[in-house]
């Protein structure tokens, strides 16, 4: 056991049992997957994307690159690639290894390391191009099978996902010292104060302090303190466990909080994780530091990891990660290291320092504890397969380390390598990092949006400083909270860097990116450094560089003979960590993946076995088949009756709006290519709308209701772009007119009754109107009451039927289907759906905007041009009319198609060709259905200059090898060409 | 996501909007077809920087207004009612 | 458990009147309701609260088939009681579960109780109106509220921590 008897913030009055590629280990409440792993004495955790290399653990945090793992939490809960120092120890937890078969310990994969020398940096961009038909056969199947870290399940995620939004004066991000500082002087403000961290336990590297004291306590009891007094704040909202993922526009920071991940099965209630949306008027950036690996060969065995993990796993889990360890270092901060490694216990072989001329009171310090220090000297190799050995060392000889001069025998060696301040939020927030050449990192410039960015993320390494740089971004008046300053803090050095042999170091531990790599690159002649990442994978996939970037940029530098700030750093993307799909779904999935509209009848078609269609987000009666009808057969059941009964159809969707004020006419006369003005009230007109760029827009019935009230219709999914269409005219190029838009599409359930019995079913049941078309004409529209219900009656028609449309308010939806259905009992009243709508309208060659115009046709093209007043002084569109491409003879235009076989039935949306030149597409078809009406196939076309060829003929190609269907060219309309049926 | 100054409503997400085009485009009178027209239709600035745009509280008070906005920075200098005249950055300072 | 629950409205009057806002002072005196106040906020009269949604537009809510009377100036006034449907929101937690969908500050001082403003709840525009210290109302549009209503049931079970 590699476990210390006492120590650490695990508790070990309980025990946790877990399995590890069937293997069962216990840990304790508190571990992470990779402490409890260690605490078993596993080290192999893993094997490299590309060599299959044996790894252990690097890192103790969010910068693991190595101990990935699919991880398993119950049934369709499996997730891959999951980072072992993040996963918090659950009772139950199934782990298993990744990238390696048939197992970990014995991985064929590992055979890419022996032939390492053929697959350099570039491998695949240059050697798979020929015979370039092997790519598709071969080469991809072949690569794509090597190729990815995990699976992901295929099961679907039985876990819920919340969102929220929220709003605080100050969001400080990161629970270490110094965002631990600003959140108790930002308390202490009243405003509302989030913070949030996105480890296990607030505290950040408090949680793996020894000997720091902050206001004369230990910290751990500083920390402690500091979260019962945010805990007690009413304005104070803690959310551990929360990584803050992306810093957007305007201060609206996205926070991933993991809410049952590391609870049990049994205690894990509600959403899985929740998104929050925070919009803060501050933000206080203190998301630390990540301390980065010495590039040195072999540098990535098993055993070999981070100072500060190894300190981290002795002080915070109560874990030795060896029994004999080396810290390799040229930061003073790797002495607190062995210092905390001594301390639980780990013999301490020696501290290799590679820098000349060691802090005497460090080294003096170490001495103390029976340490040996070697200074000026340098990691030069390692051995160990599957765990590391013994470290190679070699004196330092200005830039260049020669071979090992000496062997320490060890099996853990903690690397301190300096720095690397965590600027990827500041860097999403449009900040600019800079090079701090005394600090030897990037550290944030200038603040682009409400931010300020501190502690060891601004490049303050000394918990002293953390905390008065926290305290005073959050606003702190008085004293902040005080640490004895220390030796160890020192600021990291800029590392020269060190590689003398032709061995392989490192530098990418998950993408196995070396030196040797970005120096090929380099000569390859790659520059920039959004090109080196991308040709030699460094800083990519889930880690996204954190513990390689900087060292790579040191390597390019010295391999270009300039500074690190020359070679520049990629871009920072959110997501900061990886972050479920889950999370950004969240409510938006199954029944409320949209909003499902339903019209007020919907529940009487469901019972009369109507089949729906989606239009929009509307659900829509298509047809209503009877026994073993199909829809061909229904359709043609539900077309016969209107044409020779009556048919009932729901047309609730349709857009409405009431437009009125004394210039309500003035105002639709502009909207409208049709006159307005003089339409008399009770009276309907057909309507066309254009853009100003003289494309049909939308259409539907404009009805006045009195001299300054006008009720027009829309086409179902052109409700919500009409009324902001015609807001936009009457707020800005006409806000001098009174007129004002009141959306009415929900208020009324809508009911057509069509046919030529449609009078004879309603009129019973009108009163307060005379039906008779002496009184009440086609393009007629009154209120009355049907059924006893408060009514505005429309005669208009889309069928060529006689026609009627009834509008109750929405709530008496059902009760007037009910009463329209009874009366039909003996008049043949027959409910029919869309598709017949369709078919019915085709018939007449009645165009539906968006199914035979699509956005670059004018009125002239689709056979309105009547509807165009040409009088008017000006319309919507109307001088874009006149430009030459508008009036071209040769545009496509609205024409009818009948095939000449008699019986094929043309394809929606195939090529118009003709016969003689069948490569030249002439329009297409854009309505084909069969007509019981008109006994035969029918269709509406564009076709380029349509009008002029009726009469002839047109092929309609076929898809694919299939022949092309010839086409008689006809007027755009089958049935009763004169309109008696309708205004009869 | 942008938070959008509504003149009318105050700061609103930018899901509750939206974006409506160029700003100050005047819509010629007359009634010809002439290359003005053309240009009203088609030509935009697509400027880099300091742009003048609208936008619609389309699911708040449902009102047009333009505003001033930086397009690299995203930062709005200023947002005003539809039909007040442009603003300059002399009006703002 | 969150404190918020939900209830369905029962059915009233709605109608929206738009005027010219020099006008509202004349057309509140009409209907009995101030109308000039600030935008965002609601008033209550006699007969009808009216809610001040955008510079020229109050949606008048009052008791189930009433009818405004004469506006005496230019205007529209549209019946649209069948328009929407409403939930009542009662408890504490109600702005978190709101928050769920809603990008609005809900807080005392950005949405003191008084407040009202169309808004967005998830994919659907809604109407909210701070009745009272701890209790909202929503109104949607009709067919959109079996989407807000199922919403809400999700958001005041994810509204307690």
């Amino acid at each position: 056991m590699s476990r210390t008897p006492f120590g650490g913030r695990i508790d070990r009055s309980r025990t946790l049992g877990f399995t590890f590629d069937g293997v069962t280990y216990t840990g304790h409440p508190g571990d992470t997957l990779a402490s409890a792993l260690l605490a078993n004495g596993v080290h192999l955790m893993g094997r490299s994307f590309k060599y299959h290399r044996p790894r252990g653990v690097l890192g103790s945090g969010v910068e693991e690159p190595n101990a990935l793992f699919g991880v398993t939490r119950g049934p369709g809960r499996f997730e891959p690639n999951q980072r072992a120092t993040c996963v918090p120890l659950v009772d139950g937890l199934v782990v298993e290894s990744q990238n390696r078969w048939p197992s970990l310990a014995h991985d064929a994969g590992a055979l890419n390391d022996l032939g390492a020398a053929f697959i350099p940096a570039g491998f695949y961009y240059k050697t798979f191009m020929w015979p370039p038909r092997a790519w598709h056969r071969l080469y991809e199947p072949r690569i794509r099978a090597m190729a990815g870290l995990g699976r992901p399940t295929s099961d679907s995620d039985p876990d819920r996902y919340a969102q929220c939004w929220a709003h605080a004066e100050v969001l400080i991000i990161g629970a270490g010292p110094a965002g631990l500082a600003a959140a108790l002087a930002a308390a202490a403000g009243g405003g509302r104060v989030m913070l949030c961290d996105q480890d296990e336990e607030m505290g950040g590297a408090l949680l793996a302090a020894t000997d720091e004291t902050i206001d004369g306590q230990p910290a751990a009891d500083w920390l402690a303190a500091a979260l019962a007094t945010l805990a007690a704040a009413p304005n104070v909202r803690l959310l551990p466990r929360t990584t803050a993922i992306a810093y957007g526009l305007h201060n609206l920071v996205t926070l991933a909080e993991r809410r049952t991940d590391h609870l049990a099965a049994a205690e894990a209630h509600g959403a899985r994780e929740r998104q929050w949306q925070v919009r803060a008027r501050r933000v206080v950036i203190a998301t630390g530091a990540i301390e980065r690996p010495l590039v040195f060969p072999n540098n990535d065995r098993p055993g070999i990891m981070l100072a500060s993990a190894a300190q981290a796993y002795a002080a915070r889990w109560g874990v030795r990660v060896g029994a004999r360890a080396v810290v390799a270092l040229d930061h003073d901060s790797g002495y607190r290291a062995a210092a905390a490694l001594a301390d639980a216990g780990v013999a301490v072989a020696a501290i290799v320092d590679s820098r000349a001329a060691a802090s005497p009171a460090l080294v003096a310090e170490a001495e103390g504890r029976g340490i040996e220090v070697i200074a000026g000297q340098a990691p030069a190799d390692t051995r160990g397969r599957m765990r590391v050995t013994s470290l190679g060392i070699a004196p330092v000889d200005g830039d260049r380390v020669g071979p090992p001069t000496r062997w320490i025998d060890c099996d853990a060696v903690a690397m301190a390598g300096g720095w690397t301040p965590s600027l990827h939020l500041f860097s999403q927030s449009r900040g600019k990092p800079v090079w701090d050449e005394a600090r030897g990192c990037f550290i944030p410039s200038r603040s682009v949006q409400a931010e300020t960015s501190v502690g060891a993320c601004a490049g303050h390494f000394d918990l002293a400083a953390c905390l008065r740089d926290g305290w005073a971004a959050g606003g702190g008046s008085g004293a902040a909270p005080r640490a004895q300053p220390r030796a160890d803090a020192g600021t990291s050095v800029a590392r020269r860097h060190v590689e003398g042999t032709r061995r392989r170091a490192w530098v990418d531990f998950q993408n196995d990116v070396t030196a040797k790599d970005l120096r090929l690159a380099l000569r390859e002649g790659f520059r920039s450094v959004e090109h080196i990442k991308r040709y030699t994978t460094t800083g990519m996939a889930t880690d996204q560089g954190r513990t390689s970037n900087v060292n790579a940029l040191a390597i390019a530098a010295q391999q270009l003979g300039v500074g690190i700030p020359e070679v520049g750093l990629t871009t920072f993307r959110a997501p900061f960590t990886p972050a479920t799909f889950g999370g950004f779904a969240a409510y938006a999935r199954g029944a409320l993946f949209d909003p499902v509209r339903r019209t007020p009848m919907h529940d009487d078609a469901v019972a009369a076995g109507a089949v729906f269609e989606d239009v929009g987000q509307w659900k829509r009666a298509r047809y209503f088949p009877r026994g073993a009808e199909d829809m061909d057969a229904a359709v043609a059941r539900e077309c016969t009756a209107v044409r020779t009964a009556a048919g009932l159809f729901d047309a609730s969707t349709l857009g409405k709006i009431v437009v009125a004020g004394p210039d309500a006419a003035a105002f639709l006369d502009f909207l409208y290519t049709n006159p307005m003005l003089k339409l008399g009230v009770g009276r309907c007109r057909y309507g066309v709308i254009l853009r100003d760029d003289g494309f049909i827009y939308d259409d539907g019935i404009v009805a006045r209701l009195a001299a300054d009230v006008f009720h027009v219709t829309t086409t179902t999914g052109g409700a919500a772009r009409v009324l902001d269409h015609m807001e936009d005219f009457r707020q800005t190029e006409l806000p001098g007119m009174r007129v004002w838009l009141t959306s009415i599409t929900e208020q009324f359930a809508v009911a057509v009754v069509a046919g030529p019995r449609a009078r004879d079913i309603l009129a019973p049941l009108v009163e307060g109107l005379d039906l008779a078309t002496a009184a009440f004409p086609h393009l007629s529209v009154a209120d009355c009451t049907v059924a006893r219900l408060p009514a505005r009656l429309f005669r208009i028609s889309f069928s060529g039927e006689l026609g009627y449309e009834v509008n109750v308010p929405a709530s008496h939806g059902r009760a007037l289907w009910a009463a329209l259905l009874a009366a039909g009992t003996g008049h043949g009243l027959t409910p029919y759906g869309t598709e017949a709508m369709h078919v019915l309208r085709a018939e007449k060659g009645f165009v539906i905007v968006g199914q035979d115009t699509d956005g670059t046709v004018t009125p002239d093209d689709a056979g309105l041009g009547w509807a165009v007043g040409k009088a008017k002084a000006d319309f919507v569109g109307k001088r874009a009319l006149l430009r030459p491409a508008m009036l071209e003879p040769d545009r496509k235009q609205l024409v009818g198609l009948i095939p000449v076989d008699g019986t094929t039935l043309a394809e929606e949306g195939a090529q118009l060709v003709d016969a003689a030149a069948p490569t030249r597409a002439l329009g297409h078809v854009s309505s084909s259905y069969r007509s019981a009406a008109a006994g035969h196939p029918i269709a509406l076309a564009l076709l380029r200059g349509g009008r002029a060829r009726i009469g002839g003929t047109v092929e309609v190609a076929g898809l694919d090898t299939a022949a092309n269907t010839p086409m008689r060219i006809v007027a755009p309309m089958f049935y009763d060409p004169d309109g008696g049926r309708m205004s009869g | 996501m942008l938070l959008i100054d509504c003149p009318h409503c105050g700061p609103r997400a930018e899901i509750e909007f939206r974006h409506a085009g160029e700003a100050h485009l005047v819509r010629p009178g007359g009634s010809d077809e002439s290359a003005d027209w053309g240009a009203y239709l088609y030509a935009r600035d697509n400027i880099r920087g300091r742009a003048t745009e609208r936008w619609r509280h389309v699911h708040g008070c449902g009102q047009f207004f333009n505003a001033v906005r930086d397009t690299v920075s995203d930062a709005f200098e200023c947002t005003y009612p539809a039909g007040e005249s442009r603003r300059t950055g002399a009006d703002i300072a | 458990m969150a404190d918020a629950t939900v209830a369905p409205r029962p059915p009233e009057a709605q109608w929206l009147l738009h005027c010219a806002p020099a006008d509202a002072a004349t057309a509140g005196a009409a209907l009995g309701v101030t109308l000039g106040s600030a935008m965002l906020r609601a008033t209550a009269g006699a007969d009808w609260h009216a809610l001040h949604l955008a510079p020229d537009e109050w949606l008048l809510i009052g008791t189930a088939g009433a009818g405004p009377g004469a506006v005496g100036v230019a205007h529209a006034l549209v019946d649209i009681s069948d328009r929407s449907l409403g939930f009542t929101l009662s408890g504490r937690d109600v702005p978190a579960a709101l928050n769920a969908a809603c990008p609005l500050d809900l807080g005392d001082t950005a949405f003191p109780v008084g407040t009202c403003t169309r808004t967005v709840f998830g994919k659907a525009t809604v109407m909210l109106w701070r009745t009272g210290d701890s209790v909202w109302r929503i109104d949607c549009g009709r067919s959109f509220a079996p989407y807000v209503g199922a919403l809400l049931a999700l958001a005041v079970e994810d509204a307690d921590a």
